[in-house]
């Protein structure tokens, strides 16, 4: 009865939701989307409009972007630590033969 | 008016491989929903007029989280269950189905999905001393006539369950615990 | 999966040039179709990652990767720093073009390095 009620009251919310995002339509003011459209291809040299916004006039976005990605491989290479491959030969040497254990 | 057609079935396509991703009881089964998922997904990005972001979903969601779980999913436990038969001299497909529909195996291989290991039947063609010198197998099966004897490791604790198991249900086919030492053979 | 798939290695080995070419065509055409440097990384990074399913070999020496993916972060932060931030790109419109695709090419990079890093890392690692 109880897991009957939660599901009742996700299912409700979920299409209050839903109804909602699809009633609430609001229409932006189109100052930037026609400026893109209008000086993009001229200021930019892109034909992909995307490709200039992301290159061009939101150049902080995509340096950070990367910048993340950089601490995400940054914080792999510091939590899983394999124990080889961060002295050089010596360690490869034994990742390899690790590695062959297992496949076999 | 085709379009919304496309996108509404596209999106019922949608909800049912997310419906079967968690419904299903092979975790490799539910990578491969997960796969079509996100290639409805981008499909319908494609639709929604943003190529750019289909590209992204279709390499990402299908590739790469796809090969990120299937190599998660290579060193997730799996319990392999060799079957061999004493009266087994050419193995057809039509022979796997019988032995496959066999009530034992399927017993076992709900016990181990309830024990969070991927049950995984090989039907080979060795004979039994050969089969148990095998190390990939966990557990060894043989069917002789009217009965089935199940070989396990002495350290394997899931074969004492399994015993346990059994000998609570009562059921027509005889069956018989064998243990065997690391090595020792039978 | 506990095995080599010899399907998987055959399919992977015919596909290897042709994912190499797509992923290059996505970077370099990134400024006028569909696509960029995130887009054509992330197809480089799956077939490094199909490489692996096939042939599970740590050759790669993760430590000069790594390196090779700051500096091409560098690169990523000083470019428009020499380009954009002075407004060298409203003086000089011809170079507009060739910075684009220099752009895509370094973010395609980045983005294939720092993504078969993590796949590889969290392939290989082992508990203890």
């Amino acid at each position: 009865m109880k897991n009957i009620a939660v599901a009742l009251f996700c299912f409700v919310m979920f299409a209050g939701v839903v109804f909602l995002t699809v009633e609430h339509n609001v229409e932006l003011e189109p100052t930037l989307f026609n400026y893109f459209i209008e000086h993009g291809v001229e200021e930019t040299g892109a034909q992909n409009i995307v490709s200039g916004i992301l290159l061009n006039y939101r150049m902080y976005d995509t340096v950070f972007e990367a910048m993340i990605l950089l601490i995400a491989v940054m914080g792999m290479l510091h939590f899983l630590y394999t124990g080889h491959s961060h002295n050089g030969r010596h360690g490869k040497k034994a990742g390899g033969q690790a590695h062959k254990g297992g496949q076999e | 008016m085709n379009t919304i057609i496309a996108e509404a079935a596209l999106l019922l396509v949608m909800a049912l491989m997310a419906l079967l991703t968690i419904r299903t009881q092979i975790l490799r089964m539910a990578i491969v929903y997960m796969g079509i998922f996100s290639l409805s997904a981008s499909l319908l990005y494609v639709f929604y007029r943003a190529p750019d972001v289909a590209i992204a979903e279709a390499v990402i969601g299908s590739g790469l989280v796809a090969l990120l779980y299937l190599s998660a999913l290579k060193r997730y436990r799996v319990y392999t269950i060799g079957v061999v038969g004493s009266n087994m001299p050419n193995i057809s497909d039509k022979h796997i189905l019988e032995i496959e529909r066999n009530a034992v195996i399927h017993d076992i291989a709900d016990f181990c999905v309830e024990r969070e290991r991927e049950p995984q039947t090989v039907f080979s063609q060795e004979s039994i001393d050969e089969a148990l010198l095998n190390t990939n197998y966990d557990i060894v099966i043989e069917e002789h006539d009217g009965g089935i004897r199940l070989y396990g490791h002495d350290e394997n604790y899931l074969v004492d369950e399994l015993e346990l198991l059994f000998s609570i249900r009562d059921r027509d086919t005889e069956l018989e615990v064998v243990r065997f030492r690391a090595g020792a053979g039978i | 999966m506990t095995e080599k798939s010899s399907i998987i290695a055959t399919m992977t080995g015919l596909l290897y040039p042709f994912v190499v070419l797509f992923g290059f065509y996505i970077i370099a055409n990134g400024h006028n179709s569909p696509g960029g440097g995130f887009q054509g990384g992330s197809v480089i990074a799956s077939l490094f990652i199909a490489r692996y399913l096939v042939l599970p070999a740590d050759d790669f020496d993760m430590d000069t990767l790594h390196h090779v993916e700051k500096a091409f972060l560098v690169l990523l932060l000083l470019l428009p720093l020499v380009f954009i931030f002075p407004g060298l790109h409203l003086m000089y419109e011809q170079f507009n073009v060739p910075y684009l695709i220099a752009m895509n090419f370094l973010i395609g990079m980045k983005v294939s390095l720092g993504l078969t890093i993590i796949v590889f890392r969290f392939g290989f690692f082992r508990e203890g």
